[in-house]
């Protein structure tokens, strides 16, 4: 009973196929999908990550587009929720026809969901999110791709710093999200393997309480408390340990999903002696001038300033980057998705806004752990805390 | 002794007995209604130009489960649950972790998930339905509030907010059933059964006697109907089948994360069922139309989706308080009193 | 951990636990109210404290003193209140509960939407009252807005508690509540009692959004969480029991930070709802309701 459709779809298909060899590409456009949340809780980071995209797509269209052929650009918004994601997931295959997804809802847990739908469905993913678990194991994993840093990376050099200042007794915080849960999976390995002396505590990421919890640290003796979340109640965190007196004697280290000026603000003074860890997009201009990702943060904060008339954060460079990358992956693989996932995997060195790209085989998360800094926040801006 | 005239629809206010009955009857006729429209649906895998129109056929029967279940349990029964979706997630969680933890056939996991929801909503069923009205509804919402806090921390069984993965799909043999379109008439299937079960439900000696119990209580005890009795069979009847509806979300997403399954949407469901219309069995149908297609519908008004379906929710329940299959005895109202 | 930090540590979760529990008897309160007016359980209500939080903090933004922040805030409230009561309950022919109760879910999903296309996703916060200051109890180190939220709490259930039993209007509230067709038989405009309690409802919910926000910050979306809370906090007291919603917000506020203080922050909720429902199943009117259930 199917064969009849089948027979008419393979047939207009192989028109299609045929039509669009003889006018050479030049007009169709590619089609991407990008799928993010810009509404629900994780709306704050969505909206900007929206705008990024949006601005890496006008801008290759503006060139020229790629290989001749403009972006088509449609994007569904998550809402924060995994099935409305799985949901726009399908729709984009089937329905809109797209050669590559961008981006995965702007949380862990909605990526982690749709990698399998496009492993099966034979289409690249890029995603933005920070789980390492979104691309390893590799065999599993041969359509995914990741424009984040690790967040195994991201706490080996957490570990270099703490190396650097004789700490050995460290508390995680992590909320039990996915963004949470991949780095207490991850310190438990880092821990091993740097010898360090590694806690655990963890909270909803609605939790508006956290006073159980940091009593319980207070009272294990932690020399360094290091929060995982990208939600409100990491201000919480920072005002209640500023409460229990707790910031006089340990450091405090937020993660690089808080890089965020509106919850430095909202911290007040809880925030003075706060320590982050951050891809270098928000120091840009403190970075010494040998460093060559500095002009690439400069050239996006210089557009996002003229386009949006806002200053832009390093959520806009994750997902510019996304695009760009996207798109040496199709000007190199062409309309062959098999070509364009092995162009993805041969990217080498790039460097753009958010560092220096390179993928391999074995590695589809493309940023080393050079490309991570520690930043405090004074005056009104993210500083430049410690560099390597 | 009450008289017939005392029943209150609880949305309509006071109803017509007699008029009730009579659509009872009606409903006889209702069961080759009920195959015809249901073979009709069949033709969604060869209409649906795609695997996503046919993901919506399949989330809309799913769904349908779901809200006709829950619509007979308050719409007939009188008794309020909170915590539908929670029912949905045992039962999705069940037969995924059956296949994806456990290894085992995944057709095992379709009967294991009704069961599992069924006797969770015994247990809560046998003290909670001695009481009162809202005292169900309490104790189903702390249900659903505890379900979700152990779907989102028992990590290693149920992949914690990260959902989980690797569930395996229905197959025939070595025919796995892992698209849209080969896992839909299986959906179909079990969504019909149900739909038969609820109507011959409805219109037996059970049926009478939950909707006796629905308009008088004490009426009901007079005729020497145990009341208690009679609410805990729909009351676990209808959360076997919304296990059965989770374990099929399960196998046809191969994917399940606690947020489907939490309070918010057991409050939505219990929306739909109003929207579609208390108790009358056509509502269901609409309910899980609105709650499949609006999101769809609404998607390319971006910011203003949940304005609209908020606005639209009031809008309908204002001027339909029987919501949309009572539209109808509202336009018949007021055709009566305005016509010419 | 020595025996005088052990309970430093328990006098801190204990004001933790009364400081959200206090929370929690506001929304209750809000809640009990509106059920006892119209017999409907009001979704919105959790959706009118985080409009009392996020209105301040979009007031105070705009260099106004907190206070005044506050005090605006509250006054909204209390007008969307009022017009929400207008809009869902007075067209109603027939105000059946379950029909309200619904209308009130609309009513919060477009109340949630439409304070995210005016004042936008972002979190908000302000300073407390008396800044960040914390005060040393016995070891236990409790900030000035845990005592400001207690007290002002407090003194909220006084002034409904005079307002309910002396004055007028407080007393046909209740005859309404009690009885409506008797109280209408003796010349009380029932519909002007059911939009009192809306606006009475709205008030505490305002204000204990207003005096929560400093502490725990809030959003669009925070609504539905924090009326989960005081709802169960409702019915752990006995809906409709003023009361009973003080004792049960304290009661739930306390048990969950013992939880997350003493058997584990992970499962938290899922302790504080076992032990609510086996309180409701040896209780079933809840801790102070009057015994309602009937024995089938």
């Amino acid at each position: 009973m199917l064969s009849r459709r089948t027979t008419i779809t393979a047939l207009l298909g192989a028109a299609t196929a045929g039509w669009a060899n003889l006018r050479a590409g030049a007009a169709d456009p590619i089609r991407i999908g990008t799928i993010l949340s810009v509404s629900g809780p994780a709306a704050f980071l969505g909206q900007d990550m929206k705008d990024g995209a949006q601005l890496a797509v006008d801008e290759i269209n503006e060139a020229g587009g790629v290989g001749g052929r403009k972006i088509e650009w449609i994007f569904y918004d998550a809402q924060s929720q995994t099935q409305q994601a799985i949901a726009e997931t399908r729709r984009l295959l089937s329905n809109d026809g797209v050669e590559m997804i961008v981006g995965g809802g702007n949380m862990s847990g909605i990526a982690l969901a749709i990698a399998p739908i496009a492993e099966a469905a034979k289409v690249p993913f890029v995603s933005t999110e920070g789980a390492s678990a979104i691309v390893n194991p590799v065999a599993d994993h041969h359509w995914t791709f990741k424009s984040t840093v690790d967040d195994y990376l991201v706490l080996q050099r957490a570990a270099d710093y703490f190396d650097k200042k004789g700490l050995k007794k460290i508390a995680l915080l992590a909320d039990t999200s996915g963004f949470g849960q991949g780095a207490t999976e991850q310190l438990k390995i880092v821990a091993k393997e740097r010898n360090l002396d590694a806690i655990f505590e963890s909270f909803a990421p609605s939790d508006t309480d956290l006073i159980p919890q940091l009593s319980r640290i207070r009272d294990a003796g932690a020399q360094v408390i290091l929060c995982w979340t990208v939600t409100p109640a990491g201000v919480v965190f920072l005002k209640q340990a500023q409460q229990l007196g707790l910031d006089e004697k340990l450091t405090f280290i937020h993660s690089y999903g808080f890089v965020t000026g509106k919850y430095m603000e909202l911290a007040g003074s809880a925030a003075a002696k706060l320590l982050l860890l951050s891809q270098k997009f928000v120091v840009g201009d403190q970075l010494p001038d040998s460093d060559p990702v500095k002009p690439k943060i400069a050239a996006l904060t210089e557009s996002f300033k003229r386009r949006f008339n806002r200053t832009p954060n390093q959520f806009v460079a994750q997902t510019y980057d996304a695009v760009y990358l996207a798109k040496i992956a199709l000007s190199n693989g062409g309309s062959d998705r098999e070509k364009v996932r092995e162009a993805f995997e041969n990217i080498r060195d790039y460097q753009c806004a958010s560092g220096i790209f390179s993928f391999s085989p074995e590695h589809h998360s493309g940023l080393a752990k050079s490309n991570i800094v520690l930043v405090n926040w004074a005056n009104g801006r993210f500083n430049l805390a410690d560099y390597v | 002794m009450a008289k017939p005239s005392d029943a209150v629809d609880p949305i309509a206010g006071p109803i017509n007995t007699a008029a009730r009955d009579e659509r009872g009857r009606a409903l006889m006729g209702g069961r080759s209604l009920l195959f015809i429209f249901w073979l009709a649906l069949l033709a969604i895998p060869l209409v649906g130009l795609n695997d996503y129109l046919v993901s919506l056929g399949t989330s809309f029967l799913i769904n349908l489960i779901l809200i006709a279940g829950l619509n007979v349990l308050i719409g007939y029964c009188g008794q309020i649950s909170l915590g539908h979706a929670g029912f949905y997630g045992l039962g999705a969680y069940a037969a995924g972790i059956l296949s994806a933890k456990l290894g085992l056939n995944p057709w095992l996991g379709l009967p294991v998930a009704c069961l599992v929801s069924a006797i969770a909503a015994l247990v809560i069923g046998i003290p909670a339905l001695r009481l009162k009205g809202h005292y169900l509804a309490m104790a189903t919402l702390g249900f659903n509030a505890i379900l979700a806090v152990l779907f989102d921390q028992l990590v290693s069984w149920t992949g914690g907010p990260n959902g989980l993965l690797g569930v395996k799909p229905l197959a025939f043999g070595s025919f796995a059933l892992s698209s849209q379109a080969r896992i839909f008439p299986i959906v179909w299937l079990c969504a019909g059964l149900v739909m038969f079960a609820l109507l011959n439900l409805i219109q037996s000696r059970v049926g009478r006697a939950i909707r006796a119990i629905a308009t008088s209580q004490i009426a009901a005890d007079s005729l020497g109907i145990d009341a208690f009795r009679y609410k805990l069979i729909v009351f676990v009847l209808t959360a076997g089948m919304a296990g059965l509806a989770g374990s099929l979300y399960v196998e046809s997403n191969l994917y399940a994360s606690p947020e489907s399954f939490g309070f918010s949407s057991s409050i939505l469901l219990v929306a739909m069922v109003a929207l579609g219309g208390w108790g009358r069995y056509g509502g269901a149908i609409l309910g899980a139309l609105i709650y499949t297609g609006a999101p769809e519908l609404l998607r390319t008004f971006q910011d203003a989706q949940l304005l609209i379906f908020g606005a639209g929710m009031i809008a309908v329940l204002l001027f339909f308080p029987g919501g949309l299959a009572g539209a109808g005895d509202s336009i018949a109202c007021l055709w009566q009193r305005y016509r010419p | 951990m020595s025996a005088g930090s052990a309970g430093a540590t328990a006098l801190q979760l204990f004001f933790a636990g009364v400081g959200n529990g206090a929370i929690y008897a506001l929304i209750a309160l809000g809640f009990n109210v509106i059920f006892k007016s119209t017999g409907a359980l009001n979704f919105a209500q959790g959706e009118w404290v985080m409009l009392g939080g996020m209105i301040a903090a979009a007031v105070i933004a705009s260099h106004a003193a907190i206070w005044a922040g506050c005090l605006v805030a509250v006054v909204i409230v209390a007008a969307v209140g009022l017009l929400s009561e207008r809009l869902i309950v007075a067209p109603l022919k027939r105000p059946a509960p379950m029909l309200i109760t619904l209308l009130s879910i609309g009513l919060a999903i477009s109340t949630k939407s439409v304070v995210m296309l005016v004042l936008g996703k972002d979190p908000a916060g302000y300073p407390g009252f008396s800044g960040d200051a914390v005060l040393n109890i016995l070891g236990a180190r409790v900030p000035a807005q845990t005592l400001w939220i207690i007290g002002i709490t407090l003194a909220f259930i006084v002034v409904a508690h005079v307002f309910f039993e002396r004055t007028i209007l407080g007393k046909s509230l209740r005859a309404v509540a009690a009885d409506r067709d008797a109280a209408s038989l003796v010349g009380i405009n029932v519909q002007h009692s059911v939009m009192w309690s809306f606006v009475i409802g709205a008030l505490a919910g305002g204000i204990a959004g207003a005096i929560i926000t400093p502490q725990t910050f809030t959003s669009y979306d925070q609504g539905g969480l924090i009326g989960f809370k005081g709802f169960s906090a409702a019915m752990l007291g006995g809906i409709g029991n003023l009361y009973g919603a003080l004792v049960g917000g304290l009661v739930l506020g306390l048990l969950e930070t013992f939880a997350a203080g003493y058997v584990s922050s992970h499962f938290k909720d899922a302790v504080a709802f076992i032990v609510l429902l086996i309180i409701l199943f040896a209780l079933p009117s809840g801790l102070l309701g009057r015994s309602e259930a009937e024995r089938v």
